[in-house]
Protein backbone atom coordinates (compact mmCIF):
# COMPACT_ATOMS: atom_id res chain seq x y z
CA UNK A 1 0.00 0.00 0.00
CA UNK A 2 1.34 3.92 -0.77
CA UNK A 3 0.97 5.88 1.98
CA UNK A 4 1.32 9.53 2.49
CA UNK A 5 3.41 10.14 5.43
CA UNK A 6 5.00 12.96 7.31
CA UNK A 7 8.48 12.24 8.69
CA UNK A 8 11.96 13.63 9.94
CA UNK A 9 15.33 13.54 9.03
CA UNK A 10 18.57 14.84 10.68
CA UNK A 11 20.59 16.36 8.62
CA UNK A 12 24.65 17.24 10.34
CA UNK A 13 25.99 20.43 8.14
CA UNK A 14 29.88 21.65 7.82
CA UNK A 15 30.61 25.05 8.59
CA UNK A 16 31.92 25.43 5.06
CA UNK A 17 28.59 25.40 3.74
CA UNK A 18 26.83 28.41 6.21
CA UNK A 19 25.90 30.97 3.77
CA UNK A 20 23.50 32.22 0.94
CA UNK A 21 23.14 29.12 -0.75
CA UNK A 22 22.90 27.08 2.86
CA UNK A 23 18.96 26.61 2.51
CA UNK A 24 19.03 25.20 -1.12
CA UNK A 25 22.02 22.74 -0.42
CA UNK A 26 20.02 21.36 2.48
CA UNK A 27 17.06 21.08 0.44
CA UNK A 28 18.84 19.03 -2.15
CA UNK A 29 20.91 17.34 0.43
CA UNK A 30 17.14 16.09 1.84
CA UNK A 31 16.44 14.76 -1.08
CA UNK A 32 19.53 12.83 -1.96
CA UNK A 33 19.38 11.78 1.54
CA UNK A 34 15.95 9.97 1.56
CA UNK A 35 14.91 8.86 -1.70
CA UNK A 36 14.76 5.65 -2.54
CA UNK A 37 15.90 4.16 0.98
CA UNK A 38 13.98 1.77 2.84
CA UNK A 39 13.79 1.43 6.94
CA UNK A 40 11.69 -1.64 8.36
CA UNK A 41 9.87 0.75 10.05
CA UNK A 42 8.55 3.34 7.26
CA UNK A 43 8.85 0.90 3.87
CA UNK A 44 10.30 2.44 1.04
CA UNK A 45 10.89 6.55 1.03
CA UNK A 46 9.71 7.34 -2.85
CA UNK A 47 9.74 10.48 -3.28
CA UNK A 48 9.82 13.60 -1.12
CA UNK A 49 6.16 15.90 -1.78
CA UNK A 50 7.33 18.88 0.04
CA UNK A 51 9.25 20.27 2.82
CA UNK A 52 7.59 21.35 5.94
CA UNK A 53 9.76 22.52 7.59
CA UNK A 54 13.66 22.78 7.21
CA UNK A 55 14.27 22.79 11.10
CA UNK A 56 16.38 25.66 13.34
CA UNK A 57 19.85 25.09 13.05
CA UNK A 58 21.71 24.06 16.12
CA UNK A 59 25.45 24.65 16.09
CA UNK A 60 26.81 21.41 17.85
CA UNK A 61 29.51 21.88 20.59
CA UNK A 62 32.75 20.59 19.84
CA UNK A 63 32.52 20.14 15.73
CA UNK A 64 31.15 23.21 14.25
CA UNK A 65 28.66 21.37 12.37
CA UNK A 66 25.07 22.41 12.24
CA UNK A 67 22.50 19.64 13.68
CA UNK A 68 18.60 20.75 10.93
CA UNK A 69 15.99 18.46 12.13
CA UNK A 70 13.94 18.57 9.02
CA UNK A 71 9.88 17.79 8.89
CA UNK A 72 8.64 16.78 5.48
CA UNK A 73 5.94 15.09 3.81
CA UNK A 74 6.60 11.82 1.70
CA UNK A 75 5.26 9.12 -0.32
CA UNK A 76 6.16 5.84 1.29
CA UNK A 77 5.24 1.84 -0.29
CA UNK A 78 4.71 -0.65 2.65
CA UNK A 79 3.54 -3.91 2.52
CA UNK A 80 1.70 -5.77 4.82
CA UNK A 81 1.03 -9.52 5.56
CA UNK A 82 -2.23 -10.29 4.40
CA UNK A 83 -2.45 -7.27 1.78
CA UNK A 84 -3.41 -8.52 -1.85
CA UNK A 85 -1.46 -6.96 -4.74
CA UNK A 86 -0.87 -6.96 -8.46
CA UNK A 87 2.36 -7.05 -9.64
CA UNK A 88 4.50 -8.26 -12.77
CA UNK A 89 6.26 -11.31 -12.90
CA UNK A 90 9.65 -10.37 -13.32
CA UNK A 91 11.53 -14.28 -13.20
CA UNK A 92 10.48 -17.55 -13.16
CA UNK A 93 12.50 -20.65 -11.96
CA UNK A 94 11.59 -24.29 -10.63
CA UNK A 95 10.77 -23.18 -7.26
CA UNK A 96 7.95 -20.65 -8.31
CA UNK A 97 8.46 -17.36 -9.48
CA UNK A 98 9.35 -13.48 -8.19
CA UNK A 99 6.58 -11.21 -8.83
CA UNK A 100 7.60 -6.59 -8.91
CA UNK A 101 5.58 -5.13 -6.85
CA UNK A 102 7.09 -1.69 -7.56
CA UNK A 103 10.00 -1.33 -5.68
CA UNK A 104 9.02 -4.70 -3.62
CA UNK A 105 10.27 -7.85 -5.07
CA UNK A 106 7.64 -10.66 -3.75
CA UNK A 107 8.34 -14.60 -4.38
CA UNK A 108 5.68 -17.08 -4.70
CA UNK A 109 6.38 -20.40 -4.34
CA UNK A 110 4.67 -23.79 -5.53
CA UNK A 111 5.75 -25.58 -3.44
CA UNK A 112 3.28 -25.14 -0.58
CA UNK A 113 -0.03 -26.08 -1.30
CA UNK A 114 -2.89 -25.46 1.24
CA UNK A 115 -5.43 -25.96 -1.67
CA UNK A 116 -5.47 -28.00 -4.67
CA UNK A 117 -7.38 -25.02 -6.63
CA UNK A 118 -4.59 -23.43 -8.49
CA UNK A 119 -1.74 -25.60 -7.56
CA UNK A 120 1.41 -25.04 -10.27
CA UNK A 121 1.75 -28.52 -12.68
CA UNK A 122 4.39 -28.14 -14.59
CA UNK A 123 7.30 -26.14 -15.34
CA UNK A 124 8.21 -25.81 -19.02
CA UNK A 125 9.81 -23.92 -20.86
CA UNK A 126 7.44 -22.41 -23.97
CA UNK A 127 9.34 -19.00 -25.24
CA UNK A 128 13.11 -19.00 -25.90
CA UNK A 129 12.40 -15.15 -25.46
CA UNK A 130 10.98 -15.16 -22.20
CA UNK A 131 12.46 -18.12 -20.76
CA UNK A 132 10.40 -20.47 -18.63
CA UNK A 133 6.67 -20.68 -17.37
CA UNK A 134 4.36 -22.41 -15.25
CA UNK A 135 1.43 -23.86 -15.63
CA UNK A 136 -1.39 -24.08 -13.52
CA UNK A 137 -4.07 -26.80 -12.96
CA UNK A 138 -7.81 -25.49 -13.13
CA UNK A 139 -8.44 -23.30 -16.18
CA UNK A 140 -4.47 -22.93 -17.66
CA UNK A 141 -2.91 -20.38 -16.79
CA UNK A 142 0.60 -19.58 -17.95
CA UNK A 143 2.99 -17.77 -15.96
CA UNK A 144 6.10 -15.98 -17.39
CA UNK A 145 7.79 -13.29 -17.45
CA UNK A 146 6.10 -9.97 -17.73
CA UNK A 147 2.93 -11.87 -16.66
CA UNK A 148 0.40 -9.88 -14.09
CA UNK A 149 -0.45 -11.53 -11.18
CA UNK A 150 -2.62 -10.66 -8.16
CA UNK A 151 -1.09 -11.68 -5.32
CA UNK A 152 -1.76 -11.95 -1.45
CA UNK A 153 1.43 -11.01 0.81
CA UNK A 154 1.56 -13.88 3.43
CA UNK A 155 4.92 -12.47 4.86
CA UNK A 156 7.54 -9.81 4.97
CA UNK A 157 10.70 -10.26 6.42
CA UNK A 158 12.22 -6.65 7.54
CA UNK A 159 15.89 -5.76 6.88
CA UNK A 160 17.73 -2.54 7.81
CA UNK A 161 17.40 -1.72 4.11
CA UNK A 162 15.11 -4.20 2.61
CA UNK A 163 12.32 -5.79 2.50
CA UNK A 164 11.70 -9.35 1.31
CA UNK A 165 7.56 -11.13 0.82
CA UNK A 166 6.39 -14.09 0.31
CA UNK A 167 3.11 -14.23 -1.42
CA UNK A 168 0.57 -16.79 -2.63
CA UNK A 169 -1.83 -17.12 -6.10
CA UNK A 170 -3.72 -20.42 -4.53
CA UNK A 171 -6.94 -18.61 -2.99
CA UNK A 172 -9.99 -17.51 -4.95
CA UNK A 173 -9.65 -14.62 -7.07
CA UNK A 174 -5.82 -14.71 -7.11
CA UNK A 175 -3.81 -15.53 -10.20
CA UNK A 176 -2.93 -14.11 -14.04
CA UNK A 177 -5.05 -11.13 -14.77
CA UNK A 178 -5.38 -9.88 -17.86
CA UNK B 1 10.06 -7.55 48.04
CA UNK B 2 11.09 -8.80 44.79
CA UNK B 3 9.99 -6.36 41.86
CA UNK B 4 8.49 -7.88 38.83
CA UNK B 5 9.56 -6.99 35.41
CA UNK B 6 6.97 -4.98 33.49
CA UNK B 7 5.83 -7.26 30.71
CA UNK B 8 7.68 -5.91 27.48
CA UNK B 9 5.20 -3.79 25.33
CA UNK B 10 4.32 -5.97 22.70
CA UNK B 11 5.07 -5.14 19.23
CA UNK B 12 1.59 -5.17 17.79
CA UNK B 13 1.42 -8.06 14.54
CA UNK B 14 0.74 -6.79 11.42
CA UNK B 15 -2.41 -8.01 9.67
CA UNK B 16 -3.89 -6.13 6.79
CA UNK B 17 -7.05 -8.57 7.03
CA UNK B 18 -7.40 -7.56 10.18
CA UNK B 19 -6.70 -3.88 9.62
CA UNK B 20 -3.52 -4.25 11.64
CA UNK B 21 -1.35 -1.98 10.22
CA UNK B 22 0.95 -1.41 13.03
CA UNK B 23 1.31 2.11 15.05
CA UNK B 24 3.08 3.87 12.65
CA UNK B 25 0.54 3.17 9.54
CA UNK B 26 -2.91 3.03 11.71
CA UNK B 27 -4.18 6.33 10.49
CA UNK B 28 -2.11 6.66 7.72
CA UNK B 29 -3.28 8.45 4.79
CA UNK B 30 -3.40 6.13 2.09
CA UNK B 31 -3.24 7.12 -1.78
CA UNK B 32 -4.92 5.21 -4.47
CA UNK B 33 -1.91 4.16 -7.21
CA UNK B 34 -3.66 6.59 -9.65
CA UNK B 35 -2.69 9.22 -6.96
CA UNK B 36 1.08 8.02 -6.96
CA UNK B 37 1.37 7.93 -10.61
CA UNK B 38 -0.27 11.71 -10.75
CA UNK B 39 2.24 12.82 -7.72
CA UNK B 40 5.08 11.33 -9.32
CA UNK B 41 4.46 12.74 -13.11
CA UNK B 42 3.81 16.30 -11.69
CA UNK B 43 6.81 16.85 -9.59
CA UNK B 44 8.05 20.04 -10.43
CA UNK B 45 11.94 18.75 -9.86
CA UNK B 46 13.70 16.97 -11.70
CA UNK B 47 13.39 12.73 -11.23
CA UNK B 48 15.75 10.98 -9.10
CA UNK B 49 17.65 8.47 -10.57
CA UNK B 50 16.97 5.50 -8.02
CA UNK B 51 15.66 1.71 -8.34
CA UNK B 52 13.38 2.39 -6.31
CA UNK B 53 11.87 5.46 -8.01
CA UNK B 54 11.94 4.34 -11.45
CA UNK B 55 10.07 0.80 -10.31
CA UNK B 56 7.42 2.42 -8.75
CA UNK B 57 7.20 4.71 -12.06
CA UNK B 58 6.77 1.72 -14.10
CA UNK B 59 4.45 -0.32 -11.56
CA UNK B 60 1.85 2.47 -11.13
CA UNK B 61 1.84 3.32 -14.94
CA UNK B 62 1.17 -0.15 -15.34
CA UNK B 63 -1.93 -0.46 -12.35
CA UNK B 64 -2.76 2.67 -12.46
CA UNK B 65 -7.31 1.94 -12.83
CA UNK B 66 -7.94 5.71 -13.05
CA UNK B 67 -6.06 8.02 -15.60
CA UNK B 68 -7.38 11.50 -14.95
CA UNK B 69 -7.41 13.22 -11.17
CA UNK B 70 -11.00 13.99 -11.77
CA UNK B 71 -11.90 10.30 -11.96
CA UNK B 72 -9.92 8.87 -9.24
CA UNK B 73 -11.65 12.04 -7.11
CA UNK B 74 -14.65 10.86 -7.88
CA UNK B 75 -13.86 7.06 -6.72
CA UNK B 76 -12.99 8.14 -3.18
CA UNK B 77 -16.17 10.48 -3.21
CA UNK B 78 -17.98 7.48 -3.84
CA UNK B 79 -16.49 5.41 -1.19
CA UNK B 80 -17.12 8.25 1.45
CA UNK B 81 -20.37 7.58 1.48
CA UNK B 82 -19.85 4.25 2.85
CA UNK B 83 -18.50 5.64 6.62
CA UNK B 84 -17.44 2.13 7.94
CA UNK B 85 -15.15 2.06 4.93
CA UNK B 86 -11.31 2.77 6.13
CA UNK B 87 -8.70 4.55 4.37
CA UNK B 88 -6.79 1.30 3.67
CA UNK B 89 -10.52 -0.31 2.29
CA UNK B 90 -11.13 2.62 0.28
CA UNK B 91 -7.62 2.53 -1.28
CA UNK B 92 -7.82 -1.11 -1.49
CA UNK B 93 -11.33 -1.10 -3.85
CA UNK B 94 -10.07 1.69 -5.63
CA UNK B 95 -6.83 -0.17 -6.35
CA UNK B 96 -7.91 -4.19 -7.45
CA UNK B 97 -11.05 -2.99 -8.50
CA UNK B 98 -12.80 -6.24 -7.76
CA UNK B 99 -16.50 -6.43 -10.11
CA UNK B 100 -18.87 -8.08 -6.99
CA UNK B 101 -19.15 -7.86 -3.43
CA UNK B 102 -18.09 -11.54 -3.54
CA UNK B 103 -14.57 -10.98 -5.38
CA UNK B 104 -14.02 -7.71 -2.81
CA UNK B 105 -14.45 -9.50 0.68
CA UNK B 106 -12.48 -12.02 -0.70
CA UNK B 107 -9.45 -10.28 -1.71
CA UNK B 108 -9.89 -7.61 1.13
CA UNK B 109 -11.47 -10.09 4.14
CA UNK B 110 -12.38 -7.06 6.02
CA UNK B 111 -14.90 -5.83 3.97
CA UNK B 112 -17.36 -8.64 5.71
CA UNK B 113 -18.69 -5.92 7.94
CA UNK B 114 -20.71 -4.09 5.06
CA UNK B 115 -23.89 -5.17 3.55
CA UNK B 116 -23.60 -6.87 0.67
CA UNK B 117 -26.20 -4.63 -1.39
CA UNK B 118 -24.58 -1.84 -0.70
CA UNK B 119 -21.14 -2.79 -1.49
CA UNK B 120 -22.51 -4.11 -4.83
CA UNK B 121 -23.88 -0.75 -5.66
CA UNK B 122 -20.44 1.11 -4.87
CA UNK B 123 -18.80 -1.85 -6.41
CA UNK B 124 -21.17 -1.34 -9.91
CA UNK B 125 -20.64 2.61 -9.78
CA UNK B 126 -16.72 2.34 -9.76
CA UNK B 127 -16.94 -0.01 -12.54
CA UNK B 128 -19.08 2.33 -14.51
CA UNK B 129 -16.32 5.24 -13.62
CA UNK B 130 -13.77 3.52 -14.92
CA UNK B 131 -15.69 2.39 -18.07
CA UNK B 132 -16.42 5.84 -18.95
CA UNK B 133 -13.33 7.94 -18.22
CA UNK B 134 -12.10 9.98 -20.49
Amino acid sequence: MFFIKELSHTILLHPSYFGPRMLQYLESKLYADVEGTCSGQFGYIIAVVSILDIGKGMVLSGSGQAEFITRYRAIVFKPFKGEVVDGVVNNVNKMGFFADVGPLTVFVSHQVRHSPLVSITSFRITNLFLGPSLLTASSPQIIEKNTKVRLKIVGTRVDATEIFAIGTIKEDHLGVID
Amino acid sequence: MTTRLKPRSQVEDEDASALKLGAEFNNAGCLLISEVKYLLENRDKEAPDTAVYNKTLEYVKTFAKFNTTDSASAVRETLRREPALTQFETAQIANLCPADSDEAKSVIPSLVKVDDDRLQTLLDEIQTMRRFQS
